[in-house]
Formats: structure tokens, sequence, C-alpha cells
């Protein structure tokens, strides 16, 4: 079997290169896409601590995270592309029209 | 070790290297088409994983629902707004080298928490049929909440890119 070190390693992995990118990309859709490599990097954790402790709640918590994160993927992608038309632009390092 | 023990350790491997070189790609290419296929090979990893680990349902709905849905949307968002990755645009902002220290010591802080014995794993069976009770049954009322909300964003998301014009 594998060890649960091993695959809550990979998902911290996952997780740090994700955020890395939502910190550092200019781009929305390019942070939207690092999102959802964060996410997935939780769901492997769900996983791995319920084949751990023998009960498959963490499976039905990890579907629900998927089906919000396609919720959440349809929102942001239209909000990109509504701000696409109005600005010309979705680096988000120029979207300070809220800052004061 | 038998074959079968082998087999599973090194799908895990190419499944890992996958996921974490697929992530790197999503993070560090420069076009954000290449980043958008990268996203596809890390969750293809991912799902892989899923199978190995008793997930087999989880696997099968990873694929669909992320690799035939959500990266086909985010590749169209991004054929949609195709300037914005031409060659002179910056793709970092200014901020890289402190998100870069910050990851690094949170990574470390991580893998030194999780660093340690976890004790043994059974294999679990019919996770398939567990997850169909326990969500019809235990979770019903969350899962229509989510059949909810996942309406709802789809008449935000018309609402918001309707044409006013």
């Amino acid at each position: 079997m594998i060890d649960t070190r091993a695959i809550l390693i990979v998902s911290a992995l996952i997780f740090s290169i994700g955020l890395y990118g939502a910190l550092s990309r200019r781009n929305a859709i390019g942070i939207l896409m690092c999102v959802e490599l964060m996410l997935n990097g939780a769901n492997l954790n769900l996983v791995a601590f319920s084949r751990l402790h023998h009960i498959p709640i963490g499976q039905v918590f990890a579907l629900f995270v998927i089906a919000l994160a396609a919720a959440a993927v349809v929102v942001g992608l239209a909000i990109v592309i509504l701000v696409y038309k109005q600005m010309e632009d979705i680096n988000v390092d120029r979207f300070n029209l809220m800052k004061w | 070790m038998t074959v079968e023990s082998f087999a599973i350790y090194l799908g895990f491997l190419i499944s890992a290297f996958l996921a974490v070189g697929g992530a790197l790609g999503v993070v560090l290419l420069p076009n954000l088409v290449h980043c958008a296929f990268s996203l596809a090979v890390s969750l293809l990893g991912v799902a892989g994983i899923f199978m190995l680990i008793d997930a087999p349902f989880l696997a099968v709905i990873q694929v669909l629902v992320y690799v035939g849905g959500i990266v086909v949307l985010i590749l169209f968002a991004i054929m949609l707004t195709g300037r914005m990755m031409g060659k002179g645009e910056r793709q970092f902002n200014k901020q890289s080298l402190p998100a870069l220290i910050f990851v690094f010591l949170f990574l470390a802080i991580l893998i030194i928490t999780l660093w340690i014995d976890w004790g043994a794993v059974k294999p679990l069976k019919d996770t398939t049929e567990t997850i169909a009770r326990e969500v019809f049954r235990d979770y019903s009322l969350p899962l229509m909440i989510l059949a909810v909300v996942l309406f709802l964003s789809a008449i935000g998301a018309l609402v918001l890119a309707r044409d006013k014009g």
C-alpha cells in the first residue's frame, strides 16, 4: 500500500506550487488555473485522510469541492470576460478601480 | 515485494511526477495555452493517484469534470482574450520573489509537520456504493444546496457575460 506520507507530500507540493502561481501571476485566467491547482491539493489531502481513517466521508467532501470549484470557475471566467470587454485588459495589477 | 505492489508503487511514482510536473508547468510557462494543457496533465496525474488510493469514482469524476469541462472552459476564455499573451506582455508581477520565499517557508513548515509516521492503512472497499449512500442519505441537504449553487452560478455567468447592446 502507498504510504500516507507520500500522498501528503505530493499534495503539499501541488498546493504550494498553486499558491506561488496565484501570488505571482499577472493574468487573471492564470490565477484561476492556479486556484484550481490548490483545490486539487486539498482534495488529495481529503482522500488520503479518508483512506487513513477508513471512513469514505472524505471522498464525499472531495466530490463537493470539485462541484464548487466548477461553479467558481464558471463565475470567475464570466467576470474575466466582462472585464476584458470593458477595460481591454485582464492583467490584475491594472484593476485598481476599487483601490483607494 | 510482489509484482502487484511494485506496479502500484510505479503507478504512484508516474502519477505524482505528472501531477507535480504539470503544476510546475502551469505556474512557469509563459504561454497561457500551454499552461492550460499543463493543467490538464496535472489533473490527470491527480486522477491517477485517486485511482490508486481507493477512490475510483473520484478519479472518473476528476477526468469528466476537470479535464473535460473546466480545462475546455479555460481554453475558451484564453482564446477569447487572446491578445493578452503577446510577446511583450510580462506574465509575472513584481511580488514574484517575496512570494517565492513565502511559499518555500510555507512548504518547509508543511513538510516538517507532515513528516510523521501515520500508521498502516487498510484498503477501502466499495467506495462508490458508500459514497452514493452517504450523499443521498446523510448529505442530501448539502447536495440540494449544491444543485442550487450550480444553477445560480450558470445563470449568473449568463447575466454577467451577456451583451447589453
